[in-house]
C-alpha cells in the first residue's frame, strides 16, 4: 500500500462519511429511534462490518477488472479528482455517487496512461448503473406493497414501534451494503496491489476511523436527507421499503464486484413507493437535477483524469 | 386485531395515546358541561354561571393534559415522522374544549345575553344543533379509540365525524334563518349575539372535524 494514496482514500471516505450521513444516521436521527451517539454507533458498526466481511469482494473493481493493470499515477488521479468532485458536491448540498465518480475517473486516467480498458466489464458495470435504480423501484415496491398491507393489520401504537424499529434494521442494512461496497471500492484504489495483495486489515481500519470522523463532525444536521426531505415524500414504511430494497440491489452488486451508488438506488426505490400510490409528492425538478447529475460527474471525472494524468 | 402490548416497546406512546382518551374524555365532560348550561340559561335556572363554570374548568383540564402530552411527544415518543400529526391532533382536540368555552361565555355573568334570548336557546332547533355538536365529539372519540384496531376500523369511523359536522352545519343554518327572519321584536345587540354563539359553538363540530382530518393523515402514512 502507498502511504499518500491510502491518506487520499482516508480524505475521500471522510468525504464519503460526511456526504452519506443522511442515509447512514439521518433516517434513524429522522425517524427518532435512536440518539444522535446510538445512531453513529450503529452505522459505524454497520460499515465494519460490510468492509470486514465482504469488503474484499470489491478489491478487484478497478486494477484487474475495468482495466488488467494500473500504475500509481493512475490511481493518484483517481483520488485527486474523486476527492475534488466529491468535495464540491457535497458543498452543495448534492448526493454524490462515490462509485460512479471513481469508475469515471479510473477509465479516464487509465485511457490516458495507454493501458488497456476491458470494454465488457466496463460495459457490465455501467449497464448496472442502469439496472440498479430500475431493479430497486420494483423490489422497493414489493416489500411496500407487503409491508403497508402487513401494518394494515395492525393498531397505531404498533405501527409505531414497527417503523422505529425498521428504521434501526434498514440503516444497519444501509450501512453494511455501503461498507462492503464503496469502503471495498476505496480500498480498491490504496494500491496498485490492492487487488491481489492480502487485505490488510490497518488500511480497513483507517478508512472505518476516517468515515466516522465525517459523520460525527458534519453529519449532526443530517436528519432526512436529500432525497427523502426534498424530493418527494414518503410514509415512514416507504422509507423502509427503500432503504431494505436499495441495500438488497447494493448487496447483489457487491457480490458481483460492481461499484454501485446507494444514492442512486435509493432515488429509484423512492420514486418506485411513491409511484406505487396514487397520491405521492415529487419533486420532479430535483429528481431531474440529481439525474443529470449522475450523467455528468462520471463524464467530468473522466475528463477530468484523462487530462491529470496526460499532464502529469 | 393483534395485540403487541406484551413487548412493552412502546410504553411511552401507550401512556401518550391512552392520555389522547383522558383528553377526549375532558373535551367529552366539557361539552356536556356547555349543553348543561344552555339548557340552565334557557330555563332561567338562578345556577346556570355554576354550570357555566364547570365548563371553564374542563378547558382548563384539558389545557393541562394537552400541555403535558405535547411535552412527551416534543421530548421524542413517536415515530419522528408523525409527531406533528400528532401534536395537530392535540391541538385540534383541545381546540373543542376552548370552542365549548367560548361559546360558554357567551351565557356567563358578565354576557349581556338577557332573558329575551332564552326561546332561541331552548328552542327544539338549538337542542337538535347542540346534540349534533356532541355527537361529533363522540364519533370522534369512536375514531380514536378504532386507531388502535387497525386500519380499516380507523377509516369506517373517518366519515361519521364529518357527517356530525354537517348536521350541525345544517341545523346552524335553521337556528340562523329563524333568528334572522323572526316577526318577534328582539333587541339587536342580543340578535348579534345569539349568531355570534351559534358561530362559536359550531367551531366545536369544526375542530372534531378538523381532528378527524389529522387522523385521516396518519392512516395515509400507514399509521391506524
Amino acid at each position: 500500500m502507498d502511504e499518500l494514496l491510502v491518506g487520499l482514500a482516508a480524505v475521500l471516505t471522510f468525504l464519503f462519511g460526511w456526504n452519506n450521513s443522511s442515509f447512514l444516521i439521518g433516517n434513524l436521527r429522522g425517524a427518532g429511534s435512536l440518539s444522535f451517539a446510538a445512531a453513529i454507533i450503529l452505522s459505524v458498526l454497520g460499515l465494519l462490518v460490510g468492509a470486514l466481511l465482504e469488503g474484499s469482494k470489491m478489491a478487484a473493481t478497478l486494477a484487474g477488472s475495468l482495466a488488467l493493470s494500473t500504475t500509481y499515477s493512475v490511481l493518484l488521479a483517481v483520488m485527486i479528482v474523486s476527492i475534488s468532485l466529491a468535495f464540491v458536491l457535497t458543498l452543495l448540498d448534492l448526493p454524490v455517487s462515490f462509485s460512479m465518480i471513481m469508475v469515471g475517473a479510473f477509465l479516464g486516467a487509465t485511457y490516458a496512461a495507454g493501458i488497456p480498458i476491458n470494454l465488457g466489464r466496463s460495459s457490465e458495470v455501467i449497464g448496472f448503473w442502469f439496472l440498479a435504480p430500475l431493479a430497486t423501484a420494483l423490489i422497493t415496491f414489493g416489500i411496500y406493497e407487503s409491508t403497508t398491507s402487513f401494518a394494515s393489520r395492525f393498531g397505531i401504537l404498533a405501527v409505531d414501534s414497527m417503523n422505529r424499529a425498521g428504521a434501526v434494521v434498514s440503516g444497519l442494512a444501509v450501512s453494511y451494503t455501503l461498507g462492503a461496497n464503496n469502503l471495498g471500492l476505496f480500498y480498491a484504489a490504496t494500491g496498485i496491489l490492492a487487488a491481489s495483495a492480502p487485505v490488510d486489515y490497518t488500511v480497513v481500519l483507517v478508512l472505518i476511523i476516517a468515515g466516522t470522523v465525517g459523520i460525527v463532525a458534519l453529519g449532526r444536521t443530517a436528519l432526512g436527507g436529500t432525497m427523502g426531505d426534498k424530493m418527494l415524500t414518503l410514509s415512514p414504511q416507504g422509507v423502509f421499503s427503500a432503504f431494505v430494497a436499495s441495500s438488497i440491489v447494493v448487496w447483489v452488486g457487491t457480490q458481483f464486484a460492481f461499484p454501485v451508488s446507494i444514492s442512486q438506488c435509493l432515488l429509484g426505490g423512492m420514486l418506485g413507493a411513491a409511484y406505487s400510490r396514487i397520491v405521492s409528492v415529487v419533486n420532479r425538478r430535483l429528481v431531474g437535477d440529481t439525474l443529470s447529475l449522475w450523467v455528468a460527474a462520471p463524464l467530468v471525472a473522466f475528463t477530468s483524469s484523462y487530462l491529470l494524468v496526460s499532464l502529469l | 386485531m393483534v395485540d403487541l402490548r406484551f413487548l412493552s416497546i412502546n410504553r411511552r406512546e401507550r401512556a401518550i395515546f391512552d392520555g389522547v382518551l383522558r383528553l377526549l374524555d375532558t373535551v367529552t365532560r366539557t361539552v356536556d358541561s356547555f349543553d348543561a348550561s344552555v339548557s340552565a340559561f334557557a330555563r332561567g335556572d338562578a345556577k346556570s354561571a355554576e354550570v357555566v363554570e364547570k365548563v371553564f374548568d374542563g378547558e382548563t383540564e384539558a389545557d393541562a393534559i394537552h400541555r403535558e402530552l405535547g411535552t412527551k411527544i416534543a421530548e421524542g415518543a413517536f415515530f419522528g415522522g408523525v409527531r406533528e400529526d400528532m401534536l395537530n391532533l392535540l391541538e385540534k382536540i383541545d381546540d373543542i374544549a376552548d370552542s365549548a368555552k367560548d361559546a360558554a361565555r357567551f351565557l356567563s355573568q358578565d354576557s349581556r345575553l338577557t332573558a329575551e334570548a332564552r326561546s332561541t336557546l331552548g328552542s327544539a332547533a338549538m337542542r337538535s344543533f347542540i346534540s349534533a355538536l356532541k355527537s361529533s365529539v363522540a364519533a370522534l372519540t369512536s375514531l380514536v379509540q378504532a386507531l388502535e384496531q387497525g386500519k380499516s376500523e380507523a377509516l369506517a369511523k373517518v366519515t361519521a365525524v364529518e357527517d356530525f359536522e354537517e348536521e350541525a352545519d345544517a341545523h346552524k343554518d335553521i337556528l340562523l334563518k329563524a333568528l334572522f327572519s323572526s316577526n318577534e321584536s328582539m333587541d339587536p345587540v342580543t340578535v348579534i349575539q345569539l349568531r355570534d354563539f351559534i358561530f362559536v359553538a359550531d367551531n366545536i363540530a369544526d375542530n372534531a372535524e378538523d381532528a378527524s382530518d389529522v387522523i385521516l393523515v396518519l392512516i395515509a402514512k400507514g399509521y391506524g
